[in-house]
């Protein structure tokens, strides 16, 4: 799961890309309780490339990295754990445009892939460029869902109204 | 790179290399002073003194030094060190082998304490390890009616006095500790995770670690060193005296481990700068012990000394952060 | 209907009759105990219930009741002063020799050298930003070194002259030594400073949460320097009001007792972490202390390291109810 508040609750500051991208991998690559360099070096060097996260190299500090970068690290650190589904919280929140782009791309194919992904999000084009289905909630309530073709930027104004939900 | 990392670089350069190695530069320093400055202070001899008493705060400092890894402290080492001295000559009667598995368990007991006190209620480390801090030592004098009492068990004897191929065993035992540790923090999934908790405990958590485990386990460690210390420092003894084993061990390990380049923040655990932290200790008790300096000044030096170095580490502003 | 009504009322109630409930025990939780074990035991120890007996315990405590109530302060204000021990045992030897010198010597010297300690300790925590628990510890080990260096390694023991002012002031007020009245009197001033002055706010406040009080404008340095400097003098005073009671500077009395100290702190309901507490609680703590150790010698043993062994144990029991009962009130 990806939590909304990245410096708080997401990239352990103090250590390295590579760390931080294996943290929750790791009974996986080890042995016995040893860890296993190799597979490690391996396993985040296939993430590094396949989310094109920009840093000097997988041993910089994850603090160092810009907010966007930060992200992708978290989001590998979940990806190596080859996961079914994944909850994305406000994913894209205060990172640059770029980053932002590459990001939901990256959910996109992910989700291509067949990847289930429940993500949290308060942006109207992510969430109708990105979904399949999309379930309107307020204050811990359902009140509402769009399928299919009604997954547009006017059905889910619709669906906000409807909801009570101040837009 | 943005320019926050190049501010970093720029200002702090050389003081960040002095925090991560001005311990080896300080030991080094000391022991060419004493070179100099003392006299037969360069023999065999006096090596494997300096070796064999910095042994037992060797083995607390890397213990504390887990701890201080997962953001936490470990007030209680002094005291747990005088209850495994206790321990010892109560159950010499079955042999050196038990009464080792008895101090073992005893420090299994005290960490699994601390430790539970940290990891399932939620208590602050320094208050949890107050408590064993408190009345630790007096449970330890309770257990040892007050007294000091001689040890004149062979094996333990020899555990002390004696050595394998010119190495002594409490020497040994210091320098397997600081592999084993050195190894569980390098190479093993726990010293990772331990790490990422000191990190960040909150996205280790998210991350699906075993927190609550980990730190468990990290008290449980920290305290079974200490006892090992105090059954060392007894056998060096060659007496029980849990009024006076381990006093203020706590101050020189939690010393040795910030001077050595661990920061209280957690995150982060420098072995070998524990271990140099660990036998700068020494050689400043040595130094002022060998230039008969009084008790008083000793310890009034001791005190600035130690202030001065954690000073030091912390940089300009609180810890490294 | 009018069931359903009452229902409904019920229903939010008891989170917060529980919230009170834990508030209520962690405040007087110790008063509590205290007035139940001076009640049942002076009916099992027919010795212990005596006006004499009693009394002993309040002398005896006051030393304990003026350290500890520095130590409120710093508690309260999120930190811990593990120097006052030594600076204790400094008090006493200082006055000691300062008595041949005269009333003014006896007790200025302690005071002054003792804060100056205190504000060494404050100066380390909040100007250079250094853990509070370092800190005082280093202090404990300089204190006893300057204890050491003033009485000739241990070796001199001062006599307090017994024609001097100061030897006066180890004498019975009304019945019972002036200590108790000291401590009584502190109590007091520093418990409205502390409950109904800006400072004592203060102090609250860093302990609460230091960037909020920083935030509202509050000097936090200066509220953390003081209370320091406070600890540092009120265990100075109490260490020459103790060497006048014995009439001599000891040298090694105080070891550990600023674990006594912090027991009869938390026992009485201040939070360890900071932020909450009482001086009134600190007070039935070190009764409190002192009761039990008073029952266990008149069990038979005279044992501090007992005393040491049940603090301990008392402490690892109120410090883990203070952690659940926080966390009732949180939800």
């Amino acid at each position: 799961m990806l939590p909304e508040d990245r410096k708080a609750e997401g990239i352990i500051p103090d250590l390295s890309v590579r760390d931080n991208i294996a943290l929750a991998a790791l009974p996986r690559l080890s042995r016995a309780g040893l860890v296993s360099d190799a597979r490690i070096d391996e396993l985040v060097a296939t993430f590094i490339k396949r989310l094109s996260i920009k840093a000097a190299s997988p041993h910089q500090k994850v603090r160092d990295l810009s907010g966007g970068n930060q992200q992708k690290v978290v989001l590998a650190r979940w990806l190596c754990t080859e996961p079914k589904v994944l909850l994305l919280d406000e994913p894209t929140r205060g990172i640059d445009v770029g980053a932002k782009t590459e990001v939901q791309g990256l959910v996109a194919d992910l989700a291509r892939q067949g990847l289930a992904i429940v993500l949290i999000s308060s942006e109207m084009e992510e969430l109708v460029g990105g979904s399949s289905r999309i379930v309107v909630m307020h204050d811990g309530a359902t009140v509402g869902e769009l399928h299919g073709d009604q997954v547009t930027e006017t059905g889910l104004t619709s669906a906000l109204a409807h909801g009570g939900v101040g837009v | 790179m943005s320019a926050l990392t190049l501010d970093r670089v720029r200002g702090g350069d050389w003081t960040r290399w002095l925090r991560d190695n001005g311990v080896y530069v300080a030991v080094v320093g000391l022991v060419l002073f004493n070179a100099v400055a003392t006299s037969n202070f360069m023999t065999v001899d006096n090596f494997r003194t300096q070796l064999i008493q910095a042994s037992p705060v060797v083995v607390v400092a890397l213990g504390m030094a887990l701890v201080i890894g997962t953001e936490g402290v470990d007030l209680s080492v002094g005291a747990v060190m005088a209850l495994a001295a206790a321990l010892v000559p109560l159950y010499l009667g079955y042999g050196l082998a038990g009464a080792v598995a008895v101090v073992l368990v005893g420090g299994l007991l005290a960490g699994l304490i601390n430790g539970s006190l940290v990891a399932f209620v939620g208590v602050q480390p320094i208050v949890a390890t107050l408590a064993l801090f408190v009345g630790g030592r007096g449970l330890a004098l309770v257990l040892a009616d007050g007294q000091l009492k001689s040890v004149s068990d062979p094996t333990l004897i020899n555990l002390g006095s004696g050595s394998l191929f010119g190495l002594p065993y409490i020497v040994l035992s210091a320098v397997v500790v600081s592999i084993l540790v050195g190894f569980l923090v390098r190479r093993t999934t726990f010293g990772r995770q331990l790490v990422a908790v000191g990190g960040n405990r909150r996205a280790s958590e998210l991350s699906g670690l075993p927190v609550r485990r980990t730190l468990l386990a990290t008290y449980v460690l920290c305290s079974l060193l200490a006892a090992l210390a105090g059954l060392l420092a007894t056998a060096r003894l060659r007496a029980s005296d849990p009024s006076s084993i381990g006093l203020l061990y706590e101050l020189f390990a939690i010393t040795a481990v910030v001077v050595g380049g661990t920061p209280l923040s957690g995150g982060k655990v420098r072995v070998l700068g524990t271990i140099a932290g660990a036998l700068l200790m020494q050689l400043i008790d040595a130094t002022l012990i060998k230039h008969n300096i009084s008790d008083s000044w000793s310890q009034m030096a001791q005190a600035v000394i130690i202030l001065a170095a954690v000073y030091v580490q912390l940089g300009r502003r609180g810890s490294g952060s | 209907m009018a069931g359903s009504s009452v229902a409904v009322a019920a229903g939010s109630a008891p989170s917060r009759r529980r919230e009170d409930i834990a508030a209520a025990v962690q405040r007087h939780g110790a008063l509590a105990v205290l007035v139940l074990l001076v009640v049942v035991f002076s009916f099992v120890f027919p010795s212990f219930g005596t006006v004499t007996n009693l009394t002993n315990i309040l002398v005896d405590q006051s030393f304990l009741a003026i350290v500890a109530l520095g130590m409120t302060f710093v508690i309260i204000s999120g930190g811990i002063d593990l120097s006052v021990g030594s600076v204790f045992a400094l008090g006493g030897v200082v006055a000691a020799w300062g008595s041949q010198h005269g009333l003014l010597v006896a007790l200025g010297a302690p005071l002054l050298l003792c804060g100056a300690i205190g504000l060494l300790n404050g100066l380390l925590v909040a100007r250079a930003g250094m853990a509070p628990f370092i800190v005082t510890l280093a202090s404990l080990l300089g204190a006893r070194g300057l204890l050491l260096a003033l009485s000739n390694e241990g070796e001199t023991t001062y006599r307090v002259p017994a024609d001097g002012l100061f030897h006066d002031l180890g004498a019975d007020l009304l019945g019972v030594n002036l200590s108790v009245w000291v401590a009584v009197v502190l109590y007091v001033v520093l418990g409205v400073v502390l409950t109904r002055t800006g400072f004592g706010q203060g102090v609250f406040a860093v302990g609460g949460s230091e960037d909020a009080a920083s935030l509202m404008g509050l000097r936090v340095a200066r509220i953390k320097i003081s209370v320091y400097v406070l600890s540092g003098l009120l265990a100075g005073l109490a260490g020459a009001l103790n060497a006048a009671w014995v009439y001599s500077g000891v040298t090694i009395l105080g070891t550990g007792m600023e674990l006594d100290a912090i027991a009869a702190v938390v026992i009485g309901g201040t939070l360890l972490v900071g932020g909450a507490g009482s001086v009134l609680g600190t007070a039935a703590g070190v009764l409190l202390l002192g009761v039990i150790q008073n029952l266990i010698n008149q069990v038979g043993s005279l044992n501090s390291s007992i005393q040491a062994v049940v603090s301990g144990a008392f402490l690892i029991v109120v410090v883990v109810l203070q952690t659940l009962l926080s966390r009732t009130r949180r939800l």
